[in-house]
């Protein structure tokens, strides 16, 4: 039975320790609705596997061309085109690519074998009260495949956690819920207009989300994380704003602050994508303990900066 | 804890002792050792290094830092090694003019002392271990020595491998061993000729015994004569306080804990004089220490201030202590290892446990010294203290590669495996990773090292170095008439077969000449049962004897293992001719191979296909070692570690079929090659825990390397000790981790080829540091600082 419930899986990570409680491992799924411009993953926005290339690894010999039965590769000046629209995502180029430059991001796995990798971790779990966590991609646009994932560790004992964007309909969203401990969740930005220029989509039906969940009578706890991306979402208005909607969570367990980073960009580099942030730096440590402990005031909540308490 | 006092004498003690002090290779030993074998040179070998001990201790310089609290040092000054003439003249004076100059662990000789040393080297040509064991060496061995295939230890030197019984030597003092020995002599009946040799080891022991006794009265006057010179009125009280403790022990027992500290250190100080071994170990410190520690604090004696501030000198003092090793010895135990090492923890008796106030306070001492040696071993068991264990891995935290973890639940039975009562067994000290039991276990984990990887290239070749073409190893076939991989395992367990027996011939021989020749009457008495046989520890006087192999490059082995068989026998993508032809040119004109093999399943990430050939290489060396008695009593033990092995043998074999090039290292220990396990910390582990570590009976070697990040969050050492829980459920030997900080990240940037194999977490996705671009780099490293600041 859940042998049949397929999905697309970016990747699993194990032994993380920044995304629960305990050691855990990390699912990372492919398709997300949002389109944040800060975002680190962009390999798992579309929904379906696609392939990267490293430049400075890619030697242009055109091996790939040869061999692409959709024709969309090509060799013109000394470099491989890629013409997404006619992939037929065998990905034969990447097996057959000498240096190794070509990367496969994401593959289908049944729930099944999902299962059996998380369980491989189980001992560790066992001993620091970790277990597994769905990531993006967004989760809850497979639920059914991430409802049997989460089925088969609780059946084996396992803690499960997601984290969401909690775009998504509401039904999708409910049959997750049962089955998690923990729900990390990001307000990117409290305003509709300003959230809709940086994520691509309006705030409105996530919001609400965030809220009917935290009334649902599943119990599990919320934490709310929100990367801090200077002179983007960072005034402190966006700050008061942010304060005022997470205040009235029942389920929180504590508001965390992330400092933007941009270790992504050499995935962009490989998708052919661009990057709309390329100016700005990384914000630094006092700058970061300045803005939680403004919302740490307005609020009185427990909050962390980059998994440490401020107090 | 530790007070501005403490860590003002700690640190100057460490600047005049370590940091701005110089090696320097000085003759004084090496004349006073000939003079007393021409004096006494009609006495047997026992005698005559029993009267070179007393000549010694009689006559040597003695070093006292004008900081320290307890005294006793090996040589005139520190990090100046001694000279065993009567070990190793040979090799001394071959190396004499690569002392200073050699790349590794260089010591520096003034050209006079050059001078003296050569004289007095030249006479010895003849009459020394070396020269005996060199004429005893069979031709293949010396053959596959050459060829990189094995090293065959101890030819020239002595080694360590033992704890003395520290728990006797406090309650009797060696007044009470020395009354051991005079009941023996007086009650001794020959019942056969070999007989005599005991009435001749209980003389050396008691006159070595004797010596040590006049060696600590002679230090207690020296203590006393810096006192009365000395214008720092605290400074002669302290060193009065010297003086009389030194008149007390080692000569009776200890009464109170700084008594039995300097007792402890001044014998240990004496087995290092006596012949210069490495791997003399301090043993369950926090076990023998514990009764003299709380008797102190009781009576209002002692605070645990002033005990760090105590057992911090052992550090400093212990790094002050160098051994002279020869210039190929130094790249395969680099950066002057004495392998000293203090087991903390771990189960009584009855199978409890026996952390103790003590077992923090020395992990608290070796933090405030901050230097290489003696290492910490900490043994976990299901009973652990939870706050004990907690400990061990905020000091882990501190990024100095120690304490180890050693694992009970895998340790004991091994030595019930051996031989020990369940009592013993639960009483083990550490070595390295090897294990021994405290007093009466000497496991001579020196043997020999066998190049695994290259075994395997042999067995590829018929025999022959794909490389030179040389036959090395045994006829065992050709790689094309292999009709199945098992068959070109069974080809890899013939070869593994000779190098082991071919260490096994050889070393019986030198062990057996180190019973002639090279006795310690005074170690030997307190060790137990050599009393009581009558024997030295060198003709197996010891109550349990072993001798240990140790296989090197495992994970390069097996990698290269899991390459062939999916590459030649599961894919059919590539032809032996064509492999062998690769390997021979070092890959060149082959690179899509290279990439095939280097693609190909590797040890480290949770994969059966690498992960079992790991296993069954393992199994293959260990099944050849353990059938083989050894000549001391006993049997050989297998071992998978390499100290540094793993780079010279690497250094010296060609291209392997895992892609990895020639002439560069091998995997370490028995841990995955570096940078190849990228599935994360945990995947390593259960990869780890694949290898069956329970018949690896001497030990196995399992390396980490935690980026800070990992171990930056506010409860990271409890999420670390949980980790070690499930490695220790796993059945994990050892574990230890190296902590890589933002200093190492802006080195590896500067020197990019030695942090090959550094691999740091980016954003989801793991990569070589050494590969990623430099604003990535810059970007890492930022975070890195970020996370060490908070």
């Amino acid at each position: 039975m859940a042998e049949t419930i397929r999905g697309v899986v970016l990747r699993i990570e194990r032994s993380s320790i920044y995304d629960g409680d305990g050691l855990r491992t990390v699912l990372f799924l492919k398709g997300c609705p949002l389109r944040c411009l800060w975002c680190s993953t962009p390999e798992s926005q579309r929904g379906e596997p696609e392939r990267g290339i490293s430049r400075e690894k890619c030697a242009a010999c055109g091996k790939c061309v040869g061999i692409c039965p959709g024709g969309a590769l090509s060799l013109s000046g000394g470099r491989i085109s890629f013409d997404r629209s006619r992939c037929t995502g065998c990905f034969e180029c990447a097996r057959i690519c000498p240096a190794g430059a070509v990367e496969v991001y994401g593959r289908e796995m049944s729930a099944e074998e999902v299962v059996r990798e998380i369980s491989k971790d189980e001992l560790f779990f066992f001993h620091s009260g970790g277990g597994i966590t769905i990531s993006g991609g967004e989760p809850f646009a497979q639920p059914r495949f991430v409802r049997a994932v989460l089925e088969g560790c609780s059946r084996r004992g396992i803690d499960c956690a997601v984290e969401s964007s909690f775009l998504a309909g509401w039904e999708d969203i409910e049959m997750i819920l049962p089955f998690v401990s923990l729900v990390h969740t990001d307000i990117k930005h409290p305003n509709p207009a300003k959230h809709k220029a940086l994520t691509g989509v309006e705030n409105g039906i996530i919001l609400e989300n965030i809220l009917r969940a935290d009334r649902s009578p599943h119990k599990f706890g919320f934490v709310i994380r929100t990367p801090l991306i200077p002179d983007v979402n960072d005034s402190d208005g966006d700050i008061a704003a942010l304060a005022e909607f997470v205040r009235k969570l029942k389920k929180l367990r504590f508001m965390e602050f992330l400092a933007y980073h941009r270790l992504g960009t050499e995935t962009y580099k490989r998708l052919d994508m661009s990057y709309a942030l390329r100016e700005i730096e990384t914000p630094k440590s006092e700058y970061m303990e300045r803005k939680a402990r403004l919302f740490k005031e307005l609020t009185g909540l427990p909050v962390k900066v980059n998994g440490r308490d401020i107090l | 804890m530790i007070s501005e006092a403490t860590i003002k004498r700690i640190s100057g003690m460490k600047k005049r002792m370590i940091t701005d002090c110089p090696t320097e290779l000085l003759p004084e030993r090496a004349l006073l050792v000939t003079e007393a074998y021409e004096r006494y040179a009609a006495e047997p070998p026992v005698l005559k290094r029993a009267y070179a001990l007393r000549h010694i201790l009689e006559n040597m310089t003695l070093f006292i830092d004008e900081g320290e609290l307890f005294v006793g040092h090996n040589s005139p000054k520190p990090r100046s090694p001694i000279a065993c003439p009567e070990l190793g003249a040979r090799w001394i004076l071959a190396d004499l003019d690569n002392f200073a100059t050699r790349p590794a662990d260089a010591i520096g000789i003034t050209e006079e002392n050059k001078k003296i040393l050569r004289g007095c080297l030249e006479g010895w040509q003849e009459a020394s271990l070396d020269s005996v064991t060199s004429a005893l060496m069979p031709a293949e061995t010396k053959a596959a020595i050459e060829e990189a295939m094995i090293t065959v230890g101890a030819q020239g030197t002595a080694h360590g491998n033992i704890a003395v019984n520290n728990k006797k030597l406090l309650e009797k003092g060696l007044r009470g061993i020395i009354n051991e020995l005079e009941t023996q002599i007086a009650s001794f009946k020959p019942q056969c000729a070999a007989d005599g040799g005991k009435l001749a080891f209980w003389r050396a022991a008691k006159i070595s015994c004797e010596a040590v006794i006049a060696f600590a009265h002679r230090y207690a006057e020296e203590a006393l004569r810096l006192a009365s010179e000395c214008a720092d009125t605290a400074r002669a009280e302290e060193l009065r306080g010297i003086a009389a403790t030194l008149k007390r022990v080692p000569e009776f027992p200890a009464s109170n804990f700084r008594e039995a500290l300097q007792s402890v250190w001044l014998i240990y100080v004496v087995t290092q004089i006596e012949a210069d071994p490495h791997a003399m170990l301090l043993g369950r410190f926090d076990q023998y220490m514990y009764p003299y520690y709380k008797k102190d604090i009781e009576e209002g004696r002692l605070t645990d201030e002033q005990t760090v501030e105590l057992l911090a000198h052992i550090w400093i003092k212990g790094t002050a202590i160098i051994k002279l090793m020869d210039s190929v010895t130094t790249r395969t135990f680099a950066g002057f290892p004495l392998f000293q090492n203090i087991t903390l923890g771990g189960q009584g008796a009855r199978g409890e446990d026996v952390c103790n106030e003590l077992t923090r306070l020395v992990m608290d001492a070796a933090a405030a010294a901050r230097v290489t040696q003696p290492s910490l071993s900490f043994r976990y068991h299901n009973k652990v203290d939870p706050d004990a264990l907690l400990k061990a891995c905020e000091t882990i935290k501190l990024g100095l590669g120690y304490p180890a973890i050693m694992n009970d639940n895998c340790i004991i039975p091994k030595h019930l495996i051996r031989g020990a009562t369940l009592e013993e067994a639960r009483g083990y000290c550490m070595n390295c990773v090897e294990s021994d039991i405290e007093g009466a276990c000497d496991s001579r984990s020196n043997g020999g090292y066998v190049n695994l990887p290259k075994a395997f290239l042999l067995a590829l070749n018929d025999g022959a170095d794909p490389a030179t073409g040389r036959q090395a190893g045994p006829h065992t076939g050709k790689l094309a008439d292999f009709r199945s991989f098992d068959e070109l395992m069974k080809a890899f367990d013939s070869q593994v077969a000779y190098f082991v027996s071919l260490i096994v011939r050889a070393y019986d021989l030198i062990d057996g000449a180190h019973a002639v020749h090279a006795p310690e009457p005074f170690t030997s008495a307190l060790l137990d049962d050599c009393i009581e046989t009558g024997l030295t520890r060198q003709e197996g006087g010891v109550r349990y004897n072993f001798s240990g192999i140790f296989g090197v490059g495992l994970a390069s082995a097996a990698d290269a293992m899991a390459a062939v068989r999916k590459l030649l026998f599961d894919d059919r993508s590539a032809a032996p001719e064509a492999l062998l032809a690769a390997l021979k040119n070092n890959f060149a004109g082959a690179e899509a191979l290279k990439e095939l093999c280097a693609a190909a399943p590797k040890f480290g990430n949770d994969d059966d296909y690498a992960d079992l050939l790991a296993r069954g290489a393992a199994h293959i060396f260990c099944k050849e070692v353990v059938q083989y008695p050894c000549m001391r009593g006993g049997f050989y033990i297998p071992e998978l570690h390499s100290v540094s092995t793993h780079v010279y043998f690497g250094e010296l074999t060609g291209a392997t079929p895992d892609g990895r090039p020639a002439a560069t290292p091998f995997s370490d220990g028995a841990s995955p090659v570096g940078g190849r396990d990228r599935s994360g910390p945990t995947a390593a582990v259960r990869s780890m825990s694949k290898l069956d570590h329970m018949e690896v009976l001497q030990g196995v070697l399992y390396n980490q390397k935690f980026s800070p990040s990992v171990l930056s969050a506010p409860n990271s050492a409890a999420l670390l000790a949980d980790y070690i829980r499930a490695w220790c459920d796993f059945g994990g030997h050892h574990i230890q981790f190296n902590i890589v900080s933002s200093e190492d990240l802006k080195e590896a940037q500067h020197r990019p080829d030695d942090y090959r194999d550094l691999i740091v977490r980016v954003a989801g996705y793991s990569a070589y540091f050494a590969e990623l671009n430099r604003n990535t780099q810059n970007e890492i490293i930022a975070r890195t600082e970020y996370e060490e600041m908070n």
